[in-house]
C-alpha cells in the first residue's frame, strides 16, 4: 500500500479511530500490528508470511542470545541470525544480480555456462525489514537492549506501517520502547503530525513526482544532449531527496497521530558543506546503521590509515549495493567511500573551515552528490553508456530552458523553507499564528491536491 | 446521569483525539476548500477549452498569430510538412529585408482549414502580399472525420469550454498555473527536444511559424555536421508495399472551399508547392503524385499552371525525421534554400534594400 493511494487514506483514520478507542497498551499495539498486516498485504499478501518469518527469526534468536551464558554460542547464534537474514536479502534481491553478472563474466573468458535463470518479485521493504532485524538482534548481542519476549509487541514493531517499507531504519532501542510505554496523544503531536504530513505529501506529490515526469523522459539511451544529461542529473537529485524525505516526513507524521516519535531521516542534506557531512545529513538511519554495524566491526578508523580507507571503500560499497542489484550502485557507493576517504586529509574537518572554503566545500560536496546521482539513476550500463556519450553534443535546446525553470521554480522555494526550518527550529510554523499558518497550509494542500493528477503512486525507495 | 454519561463520552480517549485532530485539520479542510472554490470560479470564468496535445497546441497557436502579427510580405499556408519543413530563418536570411511567415498547420486542418485561417486574416485586413500553398502527398486521400478541425478554426473553439466545477475546475486552474513554471513533458522525441508545450509554442513563434521535428538527428549539432554525413547517400527504389499518394473526392471538397476563400485575394499571388516525400515511399514516381497532382491542386484551386513551383518530389530517406511527409532540422534548411532559389528566380521574393 502506498501513501499516496485511496487505501491509505482509508487505512489511516480507520486505525486511528480503533486505536484511540482503547487505552489498553496490548490492544493497540495488536491494532497497530494487524494494521501494518493490512498495509503490507494490501501489495501482495503472500510475501505477510516472509515478513512473519524474518520477524519470528530475530525474535527468536534474540531471547536465545540473551538466554545463552557462553559467548562462543552467542556469538554463534548473531552469526546464524544475521546469516539468515542476508542469505534472505540475497535470494531476493541478488540472486539474478549475482547470476547475471558471473554469466557476463564468464562469456568475456570465453566460457558459454547454462545457468538456470530464476525472476524473483523483490518483497517490498525487504532491505529495510532486514537492516532494523539485524541491528536489533547486534544490539541484545552487545547488550545495548534486552531480548523482546511479548511477541505481539515485537512483531509490531518490526511491522510498524508507516516505517516498513521505506524506513527510517528504527533501533529498538527507539521503537521498540515506545510499544512498551503508554503513549499520549497530545495538541502538540497533533500540530506536528498535520505539518508533517502536508510538508511530506508537498514534497512527494508536488516535487518528487513532477521532476519525476521530466526526469524519466530524460534519463535514455538514446539521449542526444550533454546538457540535458547534467539537468536531467539536477532534476534527479532532488527528485530523489523530496520523494524520500517526502516519505520520511509523511511517516513521521503519521507515526505521530497515533503517539510514536520516529527519528529524522534527513536534516537538510544539501547543505552540507562536506561529504562527510552530507552522510550525516542524508538517510540518517541508514549511514549510522552502515557505521554501527559495518564500518565499526571492520575496524572502524583504529588500524592506521589504509584499514580505514578500506572500511570506507567496502562500507560504501555496500551500501551501494544495499540501494540496488547493479554495478552503477556499487560505482555510486565507490565514489562516496574515494571520497570520504579524501575528506580525512583535510585537516580540522568542517568546523575549522571559513566561509569561502565553506562555500567551496559545498559546491565539491554537490558536485561529488550530483555526480553520484547520475550513476544511481543510470541504473544499468545501456543507460549509463548512452547519457555519457550525449556529453560530446552541448547543444542548448528548448528542453533546457523548460528544466532549468521547472528545477528552479521547485528548488527554490524548498530552499527558502529549508533555510526558515534552519533558522527558526523544524516546527516554527506551527507555533505562528493560525491566521497565518492555515491559509499557508491550505495553500500547500491545495496544490497539492492538483498536483496530484500526476501522482507517481511508488516510491524510489520503495524499491530498495 | 446522562450529563454524566456525556461527559464521560467526551474525555474518553478517542473523542479527545478526535477532538485535537478536527481542530487542526478541519480549519485547513475549509480553507482548501474555499482556495479551490475561488480558483474554480476565475477557471469558470476564464472560458478556458481543453486541450487535445500537440495539434490543438499548433493550430491554437497559428490561429493567435494570424490574428496578432502584421501582413506579411510573404506567407505560408500547408500541412505539417510545411510546419516542420520551411525554415523561415534562411529565407530571412536569403532575402533580406522582406518579411515572411508561416501559418502552416497539421494535414487534418486540411485545404479548408487554410481557408478558414485566411478569411480570418481577410477579415482584419492582414492578408499576405503573396501566399505560398505546400500540400504534402500523404494528405491527398483525407479522411471526412478531420472536418472538425477546419470547423474548430471557423468557430474560433474546438470544443465548448471547460464545463468543469468546483472542485475539479479549481484544480485544473491550479494545475494550468503551475505548468506555466513546472512543463508536463510533451509525448516521445519532442519531450527531448522541447519539453513541454511552452516551449514548443516559443519556438513557432522565434521561427517564425516553423517547428522542428525533432524524432531525427537531434544528435547533430550543425548544419555544417549533417551535410558531411551525406555523401553515399542515395535515392531508393519505392518499397513494395508503400501505397501510392491518391487524390480522394473529400480533399477536392476541401480545395473547393479554399477556392472560395481565394477569390477574396489576387488569384495571381498565390503560388502552390507539393512538398517532398521520402524515397522508398514514392509509390507511382514523381510523375503521379508530384507533378499531375499539382497541375490538377492549381486548376481546382482556379491558379495558372505556372504558379504550381518547381520544387524537389523526392527527396533522399537520410532527410526524413518521419516518412514521408517531415523534413528534420538540418534537411528543412536544406530544402528552403532550395525553395528561396525559385522564389528568386519566379521573382516572388526580393531582396530588399534597407532604404527600401
Amino acid at each position: 500500500m502506498s501513501f499516496v493511494s485511496v487505501a491509505f487514506l482509508c487505512l489511516v483514520p480507520a486505525t486511528f479511530l480503533l486505536y484511540h478507542a482503547t487505552s489498553r497498551l496490548a490492544l493497540q499495539n495488536v491494532i497497530i500490528l494487524v494494521a501494518s498486516y493490512v498495509f503490507y498485504g494490501w501489495w501482495d499478501w503472500r510475501f505477510l508470511p516472509l515478513l512473519v518469518g524474518i520477524s519470528v527469526v530475530n525474535y527468536a534468536a534474540a531471547i536465545l542470545i540473551a538466554a545463552s551464558p557462553h559467548e562462543h554460542t552467542r556469538k554463534l547464534l548473531v552469526f546464524s541470525a544475521v546469516a539468515v537474514a542476508i542469505v534472505v536479502l540475497a535470494i531476493f534481491k541478488y540472486f539474478s544480480f549475482f547470476v547475471d553478472s558471473f554469466v557476463t563474466i564468464a562469456q568475456h573468458a570465453g566460457l558459454k555456462p547454462n545457468l538456470p535463470t530464476l525472476r524473483i518479485i523483490l518483497p517490498l521493504g525487504i532491505s529495510f525489514i532486514t537492516f532494523q532485524g539485524i541491528a536489533y538482534v547486534v544490539d541484545v548481542y552487545r547488550g545495548k537492549h534486552v531480548a523482546e519476549r511479548d511477541l505481539v509487541k515485537f512483531l509490531a514493531f518490526k511491522a510498524f506501517f508507516p516505517q516498513l517499507v521505506a524506513g527510517p531504519i528504527e533501533r529498538a532501542s527507539n521503537l521498540l520502547d515506545q510499544f512498551s510505554k503508554p503513549r499520549q496523544f497530545t495538541a502538540d503531536h497533533a500540530d506536528r503530525a498535520l505539518w508533517l504530513l502536508i510538508y511530506g505529501y508537498a514534497m512527494k506529490v508536488v516535487v518528487a513526482d513532477s521532476l519525476a515526469m521530466i526526469v524519466d523522459t530524460l534519463f535514455i539511451p538514446e539521449q542526444p544532449f550533454g546538457w540535458s544529461v547534467v539537468l536531467a542529473t539536477i532534476a534527479f537529485g532532488i527528485q530523489i531527496y523530496a520523494d524520500f524525505n517526502g516519505y520520511s516526513l509523511i511517516a513521521k507524521g503519521v507515526a505521530l497521530l497515533f503517539g510514536f516519535e520516529l527519528t529524522w531521516n534527513f536534516r537538510y542534506p544539501y547543505w552540507s558543506v562536506s561529504i562527510s557531512e552530507f552522510w550525516r545529513r542524508w538517510h540518517i538511519s541508514l549511514s549510522t546503521w552502515l557505521r554501527d554495524y559495518l564500518y565499526i566491526p571492520l575496524g572502524g578508523n583504529r588500524r592506521g590509515e589504509a584499514i580505514t580507507n578500506r572500511n570506507l571503500m567496502l562500507t560504501m560499497a555496500l551500501g551501494g549495493l544495499w540501494h540496488g542489484a547493479s554495478w552503477t550502485f556499487v560505482l555510486w557507493g565507490l565514489l562516496h567511500g574515494t571520497v570520504l576517504a579524501l575528506w580525512r586529509k583535510v585537516p580540522g574537518g568542517d568546523e575549522s573551515l571559513s566561509p569561502i572554503a565553506r562555500g567551496a566545500g559545498w559546491a565539491v560536496t554537490m558536485l561529488v552528490v550530483f555526480v553520484g546521482w547520475f550513476l544511481f539513476r543510470a541504473a544499468n550500463w545501456n543507460l549509463l553508456v548512452g547519457m555519457l556519450s550525449a556529453l560530446k553534443n552541448w547543444e542548448w535546446a528548448p528542453v533546457h530552458s523548460a528544466v532549468t525553470l521547472a528545477v528552479l521554480s521547485l528548488a527554490t522555494p524548498l530552499m527558502l523553507l529549508e533555510w526558515q526550518l534552519q533558522a527558526h527550529g523544524d516546527y516554527f510554523l506551527i507555533r505562528r499564528p493560525a491566521w497565518m499558518k492555515y491559509p499557508l497550509f491550505a495553500a500547500l494542500a491545495a496544490v497539492t491536491i492538483a498536483a496530484s493528477g500526476h501522482v507517481n503512486a511508488t516510491f524510489i525507495y520503495f524499491q530498495f | 446521569m446522562l450529563k454524566r454519561a456525556i461527559q464521560q463520552i467526551m474525555n474518553s480517549p478517542l473523542i479527545k483525539a478526535l477532538r485535537l485532530v478536527t481542530s487542526r485539520f478541519v480549519p485547513v479542510a475549509v480553507l482548501t476548500a474555499l482556495i479551490l472554490g475561488i480558483a474554480s470560479f476565475i477557471h469558470w470564468r476564464s472560458k478556458h477549452q481543453w486541450s487535445r496535445g500537440i495539434e490543438t497546441y499548433i493550430v491554437l497557436e497559428q490561429i493567435r498569430r494570424s490574428e496578432r502579427l502584421p501582413a506579411s510580405d510573404l506567407a505560408f499556408l500547408g500541412d505539417s510538412s510545411c510546419l516542420f519543413g520551411i525554415h523561415v530563418p534562411t529565407l530571412l536570411h536569403a532575402f533580406p529585408g522582406s518579411s515572411v511567415e508561416a501559418f502552416c498547420t497539421i494535414g487534418y486542418v486540411g485545404p479548408d482549414g487554410y481557408g478558414a485561417m485566411l478569411d480570418k486574416m481577410v477579415a482584419r485586413g492582414r492578408q499576405p502580399k503573396k501566399l505560398i500553398l505546400v500540400f504534402n502527398p500523404i494528405q491527398f486521400e483525407r479522411d471526412p472525420r478531420w472536418n472538425e478541425w477546419p470547423a474548430f478554426i471557423r468557430n474560433d473553439r474546438f470544443e465548448l469550454p471547460s464545463g468543469l466545477t468546483f472542485p475539479a475546475g479549481g484544480l485544473e486552474y491550479i494545475r494550468l498555473l503551475m505548468e506555466r513554471a513546472v512543463y508536463t513533458p510533451l509525448p516521445g522525441a519532442y519531450a527531448i527536444y522541447y519539453g513541454g508545450k511552452d516551449q514548443f509554442i516559443s519556438t513557432i513563434w522565434s521561427e517564425h511559424g516553423g517547428a522542428v521535428e525533432p524524432n531525427r538527428m537531434l544528435d547533430i549539432p550543425s548544419l555544417e555536421a549533417f551535410k558531411a554525413t551525406l555523401p553515399g547517400h542515395v535515392l531508393l527504389k519505392p518499397l513494395p508495399a508503400s501505397k501510392p499518394f491518391v487524390i480522394n473526392a473529400e480533399f477536392e471538397k476541401a480545395l473547393d472551399a479554399l477556392s472560395v476563400t481565394l477569390s477574396k485575394l489576387d488569384r495571381s499571388k498565390v503560388y502552390l508547392v507539393i512538398s517532398p516525400v521520402n524515397s522508398v515511399n514514392a509509390q507511382g514516381g514523381p510523375q503521379s503524385f508530384h507533378t499531375e497532382a499539382g497541375q490538377r491542386i492549381a486548376a481546382r484551386l482556379g491558379l495558372d499552371q505556372s504558379q504550381f513551383l518547381d520544387t524537389p518530389a523526392v527527396m533522399l530517406d537520410i532527410l526524413y525525421a518521419h516518412y514521408p511527409s517531415h523534413l528534420h532540422r538540418w534537411a528543412r534548411m536544406i530544402y528552403t534554400e532550395q525553395l528561396a532559389k525559385t522564389l528568386a528566380d519566379r521573382g516572388i521574393l526580393e531582396k530588399h534594400r534597407a532604404s527600401d
